[in-house]
């Protein structure tokens, strides 16, 4: 079983993670091969993921945010496509990166090499903030302590909902959201929030 | 304990839910209240949803629902579930009209109205997680279809609370009204919405089918 600890490591070395929740930093693009190993494995995880991104970044990096769960930025952060890296795009990156960029901008970024700011890619729904990574490593660190089982099964249909219909989304929510009711985590949330103290998750 | 008030102004209809206890949970009583007022206003032009006092609504009532088993919890979410399949049946444009509080599931009540907006004061957060669940209320789909994936992860994960001007800013509502003639303000909007869309109803279930 994960320990409800946070592991800081890299997109190459993310299949040594243990723990709950990952913080990747990526300074330099990683090698599209390495982008699409990292995005199978953080596509089928249970572990929350969490990038911080520095610099200018290009197709790789894109597509490693195809599939965690949180992106923070540093100020200085950008996103294009080269004029190169189009020839690598397949229907598989495709979907990966319209899984997060509105398709206009994708169309756009691909077709006229426009450049996203940190600050755009914020307001665009992209990223989740712009932040230094002491920062960052301080709240995930607050945030991945006593992580309640819940939140794993969240971000496992979170993924699952977006490929299905409405109607087929809220039947999986269902399934989930009685199951937790089987969970050791559930008694002790709703406990602790009716005796008013700070719940001790087990993560199951 | 809950009550679901109704009253109708023109084609207009108020759905008022109240609660003895702050914030305004939800029970299946007033699930079903809810039902059948939305049911019952379902051929008027505009649905109003609403909480009294400081609260819109907030998710389930937790000690009903700590001794919840499975079947209970399946229950609960599915009766959730024709609540808004009822809302998206209606033909009448329905509105969240969000005054205080809307916390957990209440924002999933919210998400399946076609619009929401909220006083100055209203504060959101979605914190299932936090006492062990997640929601049940199809806020899984619906919140990263509002505000994407990785936004609606972050409220999940940080248990953060957001103002009524952050939500506004994460396209989770529409507007902000000034708290204090929030409701006068929510009526003013009902009938811009009206007197903008003639030929409302055709539209809407266009607009519901995206």
């Amino acid at each position: 079983m994960d320990k409800n600890e946070l592991w800081c490591g890299t997109v190459e070395n993310f299949d040594n993670c243990s723990g709950s929740v990952a913080l990747i930093k990526i300074e330099n693009d990683p090698d599209v091969s390495e982008a699409e190993k990292f995005i199978s494995l953080t596509g089928t995880s249970l572990k929350t993921v969490v990038l911080y991104i520095k610099g200018k970044r290009s197709l790789p990096t894109l597509l490693c945010m195809g599939k965690v769960d949180l992106i923070y930025l540093d100020e200085n952060a950008e996103f294009f496509i080269t004029q190169n890296q189009i020839d690598d795009i397949n229907i598989r990156f495709l979907s990966v990166l319209s899984s997060f960029i509105n398709r206009y901008i994708l169309t756009d970024m691909i077709y006229t090499g426009r450049i996203i700011s940190g600050y755009d890619a914020v307001k665009l729904g992209i990223a989740n903030s712009i932040t230094c990574y002491p920062n960052i490593v301080n709240r995930i660190k607050k945030q991945s302590e006593n992580l309640p089982f819940a939140l794993k099964l969240l971000k496992k249909i979170s993924s699952i909902n977006n490929s299905l219909s409405e109607a087929d989304a809220r039947f999986v929510e269902r399934m989930a959201f009685a199951f937790t009711f089987c969970s050791s985590d559930q008694k002790e949330g709703m406990s602790a929030f009716l005796e008013k103290r700070r719940p001790e998750f087990k993560g199951k | 304990m809950s009550k679901v008030f109704a009253r109708q102004s023109k084609r207009i209809g108020w759905i008022y839910v109240y609660h003895d206890t702050f914030p305004n949970p939800v029970s299946f009583k007033t699930l079903h209240s809810l039902v059948r007022a939305f049911g019952g206003f379902s051929e008027l032009d505009v649905i109003i949803l609403t909480g009294v006092g400081k609260s819109f609504l907030s998710g389930a009532n937790i000690s009903d629902m700590l001794n919840f088993d499975y079947k209970d919890a399946w229950e609960f979410s599915a009766l959730n579930e024709l609540l808004s399949n009822t809302i998206k049946q209606c033909k009448a444009i329905t509105i969240a009209a969000i005054n205080g509080y809307c916390f957990g599931g209440a924002n999933d009540i919210a998400l399946a109205c076609d619009m929401r907006v909220a006083g100055k004061d209203a504060l959101f957060g979605h914190t299932g997680a936090n006492i062990g669940i997640l929601t049940g209320w199809g806020g899984t789909y619906l919140l990263p279809k509002a505000i994407g994936t990785k936004k609606a992860y972050e409220l999940f994960f940080s248990k953060k609370r957001l103002t009524a001007q952050e939500a506004l800013d994460l396209n989770l509502i529409n507007r902000v009204f000034d708290s204090a003639h929030f409701y006068s303000e929510v009526n003013q909007f009902a009938k811009g919405c009206l007197q903008r869309v003639k030929k409302g109803r055709a539209l809407l279930n266009a607009i519901r089918a995206i």
